[in-house]
């Protein structure tokens, strides 16, 4: 029966589009009564039509009353149709079903008795059911065979088949019922389905796709392939797999076909591979085993992707980060101009590029260049001196081509001659100041892309803050330097002549006192008193300037021990009359050793300093843990300060007493500030303005030694 | 001048200095001879006995070198360089008298050698101080 049958319907990818929307297969039946069908298969429908009705005829005319018979030539008929592996039913002209074979019967779980008399309506869904019986009026009504393909709910999903529908007729010539011969074709649908998408999918790739055998053979090649390695699958089919590998990387290979025949596979690994022009190419590839349809291996396939833009993009990052580094470790200009140099050229694949500043005339002068010649450079700052100032462009150019562009003939020439096929400039600016210019050459024509020219706008940047940075340090530096020197002077030549007043003064009063009236004995003692008060502001203003600006290397300080020292250092004879508690162990704190002794000295003699005429000074020296700091605390039995003017104690000359009954030049509170402050420090100070003061210095704690 | 008594070199060019510390020695009762040079320029060159100062019997080594560091051509610190070279004038003391409280200048002084550093002015202490180390040095060649 089988080799009766039209061959199945061949659904290779290109026929595929025969098959119109309305599921029939048009060519067949566009070519007049048998279409396009074979002499072969109009002979089988003639055949099988002659058959059936030998049959039904036979069957004592049952076929046509739409019920089969139990007769000999239908039972015969019966058992041929379900012997077959298609699926055959014949319908009358209602559409009701008078005879169906078993894989009818198995292909929905319904038995002949349940099936007989129905039509598709009882068996299917409507909307399936009316597209089938639409099928089936154009075979009754055109009295043709034809092929459709049909798809028919089944309860594991839509099944599509191939039906060949034609009609029975009597020996009249009149249509009495219809055949039709299903076959399913949805698994090979399937199948031939998704190996389009996967060749479609594999061609399309911008990834190379290539099989191999497991000699290292290459089998298959995609576009892709080609794209990546420039060989076109004719010229490539056929030979190793080793003509992508360079010399240096050849023991890979091996290695992978190892791995294939093994079954492994290996998901990732970057490598080089060599283009058929000769140049290298980094690519990430993807190796697995091919099995055929037993299960053997029989080869490997390869999947290279091109990483050379992210390679690119890697390096420049590395390449930038390197000259931030650089940048950030501040050394000389000339080792920045270099680094800058060396990235561009590593970015941009080139060995020439060029570092030009503006001299102080405003004339661009070359600072620091790769691969550029003397003559060349020396004709480039001529033309710059010749526009220099307002005439001088800063904006980006880039010249793609040399030869072509509106240069200086004299200059082009020289470049053409040096090489230089294709330049771009870059100005460098730090906010709006413009110091010079940044530029990169190449030796062949260049189309600049936005990522490259990006990269090296950075690396103009950086190297345009780096020369701003280093002239401000370089400002910075030289105000230190001439605020040491004005300091230095004043310590030395202000104070001379201060000196030079309380000496005499004082020489006055020894040899020439027994002269002197008690008046002028008065004024002499004034013009000391004025000269020693002069001398002290003088040296109080210099240690405040010196705990502003000094550098400051915090460690922990020992309060204990500083506070001794601090006592033991002390020769003011108001020290002596005192009453000093210390409550050991005092805390040990963060600091500035040399800043904090002259800040807590301060607070010392002014605890002991500002107590009422005949009152001994009693002064109680503590610290105490003040979260993750602590507090030391100067309380005295002084005279105390309002509270109304305590804001006012801390500042730069404030004073609170009379100069008479109290000396002091009003600094030393605020030196003690600022040196706390500048620690990280706080100070402050509790008093009622009757019963003393409580003055604390809080700085961070330190480990207990 | 009498040849027996103690030079003691005084480098100083502050005329006020100059009198507070003649003063001072004076006031201590002292037999020294004071000389003074307004420069380190000519303090070098009386030590070194050279140009003017090429007579030792005129102007003899002295007992004491007191410094000054600011001087106009050359100051303090330069004759403490200069001296580091002399090995024949190890045995000179030398007392920085100096307006600088600087710890900075202190410290320098102390590395290159100066036995002493006082802040100005002069006082008694450090006038008796002086004429006590005047003594324990060895004499001058």
């Amino acid at each position: 029966m089988k080799s009766l049958r039209p061959s199945p319907p061949d659904i290779e990818p290109g026929e595929e589009a025969l098959v119109q929307q309305d599921n029939e297969v048009k060519p067949r039946i566009t070519g007049g009564l048998l279409g396009e069908f074979h002499e072969r298969d109009a002979f089988f429908f003639e055949s099988v039509s002659a058959f059936f009705n030998h049959a039904f005829e036979n069957g004592a005319g049952a076929g046509r009353n739409g019920t089969a018979s139990n007769s000999g030539v239908l039972t015969q008929l019966q058992s041929i149709v379900d012997n077959t592996t298609e699926v055959i039913y014949v319908k009358d002209l209602d559409g009701k079903l008078i005879l169906v074979n078993r894989p009818f019967e198995e292909m929905f779980g319904l038995f002949r008795g349940q099936i007989i008399g129905k039509t598709d309506f009882d068996i299917f869904p409507e909307a399936d059911a009316r597209r089938l019986r639409e099928n089936d009026q154009k075979v009754l009504t055109t009295g043709n065979p034809i092929e459709f393909k049909e798809l028919v709910p089944r309860p594991d999903g839509l099944h599509t088949y191939m039906s060949v529908k034609f009609p029975l007729k009597t020996t009249e010539g009149s249509i009495y019922a219809e055949v039709g011969i299903s076959t399913d074709i949805t698994d090979r649908t399937r199948s031939c389905e998704s190996r389009r998408h996967l060749a479609a999918i594999v061609e399309s790739s911008d990834d190379g796709i290539i099989s191999t055998d497991l000699n290292g053979i290459i089998a298959s090649w995609n576009k892709g392939a080609e794209r990546l390695y420039g060989y076109t699958a004719e010229e490539i089919i056929g030979k190793p797999v080793a003509v992508l590998i360079p010399p240096d990387r050849q023991e890979e290979e091996p290695g992978f076909l190892d791995r294939i025949r093994k079954g492994e596979s290996i998901s990732y690994y970057e490598t080089i591979r060599r283009r058929k022009d000769g140049s290298d190419v980094p690519v990430a590839v993807a190796v697995s085993p091919i099995r055929d349809e037993a299960g053997e291996i029989v080869g490997g396939s390869k999947i290279a992707r091109n990483i050379s833009v992210r390679k690119q993009l890697e390096m420049q990052q590395k390449v930038l980060y390197q000259l931030a580094t650089t940048v950030n470790r501040a050394p000389a200009l000339p080792e920045i101009y270099e680094a800058a140099l060396d990235a561009i050229c590593h970015c941009q694949n080139t060995n020439r590029a060029s570092i030009l500043l503006f001299d102080p005339r405003g004339v661009l002068r070359f600072k620091a260049w790769r691969h550029l010649s003397d003559a060349y450079r020396a004709v480039a700052e001529k033309l710059l001196e010749a526009k220099r100032t307002h005439k001088c462009n800063f904006e980006s150019t880039y010249v793609s081509d040399v030869s072509k562009a509106p240069w200086d003939e004299e200059i082009r020439a020289l470049a053409v001659h040096e090489g230089i096929r294709a330049v771009a400039t870059l100005p460098m600016t730090y906010g709006k100041r413009r110091l010079g210019r940044f530029t990169v050459y190449y030796d062949t024509p260049h189309h600049f892309t936005r990522e490259e020219l990006f990269t090296a706008r950075t690396i103009a940047s950086q190297v345009a803050f780096a020369i701003e940075r280093h002239e401000r340090i370089a400002a910075l530096r030289e105000a230190v330097v001439q605020m040491e020197e004005f300091s230095y002077s004043i310590s030395h030549d202000l104070r001379a002549p201060i000196r030079a007043m309380q000496g005499y003064a004082e020489v006055l009063r020894q040899d020439y006192g027994s002269q002197l009236d008690g008046t002028a004995k008065e004024y002499v003692q004034r013009i000391i008193e004025g000269s020693e008060r002069a001398d002290r502001l003088i040296q109080d203003t210099l240690i405040y300037s010196r705990v502003s600006r000094r550098e400051l290397h915090l460690g922990p300080v020992s309060l204990e021990r500083l506070i001794r020292e601090i006592f033991q250092q002390e020769t003011r004879p108001e020290f002596s009359h005192a009453q000093i508690s210390i409550e050991s162990p005092l805390l040990p704190v963060i600091g500035h050793e040399p800043s904090l002794m002259p800040a807590i000295s301060n607070l010392l003699s002014n605890a002991i300093k500002f107590v009422a005429p005949g009152t001994t000074p009693r002064v109680r020296v503590r610290t105490e843990p003040h979260g993750g700091n602590v507090r030391l605390w100067i309380e005295d039995n002084g005279l105390g300060i309002k509270p109304e003017y305590q804001h006012r104690l801390f500042g730069m000359f404030e004073r609170i007493e009379a100069t008479e009954k109290y000396e002091g030049t009003g600094i030393g509170l605020a030196i003690a500030r600022k040196a706390v402050e500048r620690m990280g420090g706080r100070i402050g100070v509790e008093s009622d303005g009757v019963t003393g003061s409580k003055f604390w210095i809080q700085l961070p704690a330190a480990a207990n030694p | 001048m009498n040849p027996r008594e103690p030079v003691i070199l005084l480098a100083e060019d502050d005329r006020n200095d100059v009198f507070f510390v003649r003063r001072g020695i004076e006031q201590a009762g002292a037999r020294v001879s004071l000389r003074v040079l307004p420069d380190g320029k000519d303090v070098i060159d009386y030590l070194a006995a050279r140009g003017m100062f090429a007579d030792r019997n005129q102007f003899p080594l002295p007992s004491l070198l007191l410094l000054d560091l600011k001087m106009p051509l050359a100051g303090g610190f330069d004759v403490l360089e200069w001296l580091r070279t002399q090995p024949a004038l190890d045995y000179l003391p030398v007392i920085v008298l100096t307006s600088s409280p600087e710890e900075r200048d202190r410290q320098k002084a102390a590395k290159l050698g100066a036995t002493r550093y006082f802040v100005k002015p002069p006082t008694q202490e450090m006038v008796s101080e002086m004429i006590q180390l005047m003594r324990s040095a060895p004499t001058a060649m």
